[in-house]
């Protein structure tokens, strides 16, 4: 397999490598631009903060500052109970809330994965179901999913389950319709061919037409994964005492410019670094297409 | 008793588009039989009818006897499109079937002249390579009859001949009924001990092929072959 080595090395240098260059040259960029905007721009905000902090400043106190978003139970004394800003105790903050906000997208989403996968192919057998969800999913796409996180915080109160379930009502209508349209276009004989072999439609649900129809939706797995996350961050905006999104929220209430940059960018890596997750995986799971 | 029996096999996809009317037709088990017929005359229609995939407006279809209702393993079939899953390799391919066997796999992935490619994903091999993937495990999975819609109307010449050898050579090693659809007159005098025409809903002509086998290529110097095409090919007209 001369020729497959050549296109996968290709692959490689083709794909992986530029997109790794290219973030890094955008997130150098975009230090670079945020400190040329510090420095020209001036205005502060009433706690005498400049609204463009530069960045010795967001990496001194905007990191020092996220102490106090350390809640305890894990050792170290929070500052409430007294302990000084320090680089310890915001990272163990950081860490803290990273992990909810992790659990959470990555149970919704996971969550919308596996119910909309067997509902989409459900939905795709039955034309009534067919033309039911996607009289539902045209409701839906003219409403702003985002501004719905409220009514589940008024539903399961401020908790993880609500922010699980937000998550997942987000994330599952991308998957579901996209299944069930990709299932639709599936060509007749690839299900046909099954038949005459005697397998049984349960068989040919998970043998043939799942995988039939996971390159057609590894862009779909992609999208309700970059939902998932934006919804965890809607849904941690209501109630809820902890998470990436409440610190965000906390940082945005006392206009505290230099912390909220970095749980922004907190939240921004975790939130690439799962896509990439998804794209890998459903990347090895997609291999025999390529 | 007949591999198939059809009476009066009418199929209506909607008013006015009636490819089959009131055909009748037997197929004495063991058959090679090939239907010819031009385009959109009702060749697929009446496979699918046959496979169990197409239920007909009127008629009845029995199969060993008992009436079709739905696809089984008992009645295999070779699609003319691509339709062997691309995510297994060949040799899960070739085990698709209920009915396979570890030995019956081996064996015809053996007759089809894969060996040493069982783990090759379908991408790597050539269109000619995959149409013999779908004929092993059509095969492996043992059913009684097999069909066959026109699955080598894709392939070179050359390829073609080199099929036409191995699904002869597995029909005389198995002896099952096949059922093998195709707008080729060559290939259908090749292959058949009998041509049925179909047109304008029926059988149009019933031609037993009694050419002693192996056919192969001394068959375009034979008088009487060269009658029967010509006969073939003006009433195909
Ligand atoms: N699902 C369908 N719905 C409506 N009409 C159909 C359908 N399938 C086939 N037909 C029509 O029925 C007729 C017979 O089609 P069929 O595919 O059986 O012909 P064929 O003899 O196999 O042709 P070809 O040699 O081109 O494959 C054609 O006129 C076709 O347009
Ligand atoms: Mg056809």
């Amino acid at each position: 397999m001369i020729e497959d080595v050549g296109t996968r090395r290709f692959g490689v240098a083709l794909r992986t490598r530029p997109r790794n260059r290219a973030l890094l040259a955008g997130v150098l960029a975009g230090l670079v631009l945020w400190q040329l905007l510090s420095l020209l721009v001036g205005a502060t905000t009433s706690q005498g903060q400049n609204v463009v902090p530069p960045l010795q400043q967001v990496l001194t106190t905007g990191i020092t500052g996220l102490s106090h978003f350390y809640k305890g139970g894990w050792g170290p004394e929070t500052t409430l109970q007294g302990a000084e800003d320090s680089v310890p105790l915001a990272a163990l903050a950081v860490l803290q809330n990273s992990l909810a906000t992790l659990v959470r997208a990555w149970a919704g989403y996971l969550l919308a994965v596996a119910l909309g996968l067997p509902i989409g192919l459900a939905v795709a057998a039955v034309r009534p179901l067919r033309q039911a969800v996607s009289g539902i999913a045209g409701l839906l796409r003219m409403l702003p999913v985002l501004a719905m996180s409220p009514l589940f915080a008024l539903w399961f109160g401020a908790t993880t389950t609500a922010s699980i379930a937000f998550v997942t009502f987000g994330a599952f209508w991308v998957v579901l319709l996209a299944t069930a349209n990709a299932v639709n276009s599936l060509p007749a004989p690839l299900t046909e061919y099954p038949r005459t072999l005697g397998l049984t439609p349960l068989q040919i649900s998970i043998r043939i037409v799942l995988p039939a129809i996971l390159p057609a939706l590894r862009g779909a797995l992609m999208l309700a994964a970059g939902t998932a996350w934006a919804c965890v961050l809607a849904s941690e905006l209501y109630g809820i005492q902890s998470g990436l999104g409440w610190a965000l929220n906390q940082t945005l209430l006392y206009t505290l410019v230099d912390q909220m940059v970095v749980v922004a960018g907190v939240f921004a890596g975790l939130s690439l670094a799962s896509l990439r997750l998804v794209n890998c995986v459903t990347g090895r799971l997609t291999g025999w297409s390529e | 008793m007949n591999a198939f029996e059809i009476r009066g096999l009418t199929v209506q996809y909607q008013p006015g588009i009636t490819p089959l009317k009131n055909l009748d037709l037997d197929v004495p088990n063991g058959q090679f039989l090939c239907v010819l017929g031009p385009s959109g005359q009702g060749k697929s229609t009446l496979l699918r009818c046959l496979a169990g995939l197409l239920v007909p407006t009127e008629g009845v279809i029995r199969a060993q006897g008992k009436p079709v209702e739905g696809p089984d393993a008992s009645r295999g079939m070779v699609f003319q499109q691509d339709a062997i899953p691309g995510w297994l390799r060949v040799r899960d391919n070739v085990a698709l079937g209920s009915r396979s066997t570890d030995e019956q796999v081996a064996h015809f992935i053996r007759a089809v002249g894969l060996e040493g490619r069982e783990k090759d994903w379908p991408r790597q091999l050539s269109g000619g390579m995959r149409k013999r993937v779908a004929i092993a495990a059509v095969f492996a999975n043992d059913p009684d009859i097999l069909l066959m819609d026109e699955p080598f109307s894709s392939l070179d010449h050359l390829t073609r001949t080199g099929l036409h050898e191995t699904v002869l050579q597995l029909w005389e090693e198995t002896g099952k009924t096949i059922v093998f659809v195709t707008h080729d007159v060559d290939e259908a005098i090749t292959l058949a001990d009998r041509i049925v025409i179909v047109g304008r809903g029926g059988v149009r002509a019933d031609v037993p092929v009694t050419f002693p086998r192996p056919r192969g290529e001394n068959l375009r110097m034979d008088v009487d072959a060269n009658l029967l095409r010509a006969a073939l090919l003006e009433s195909l007209k």
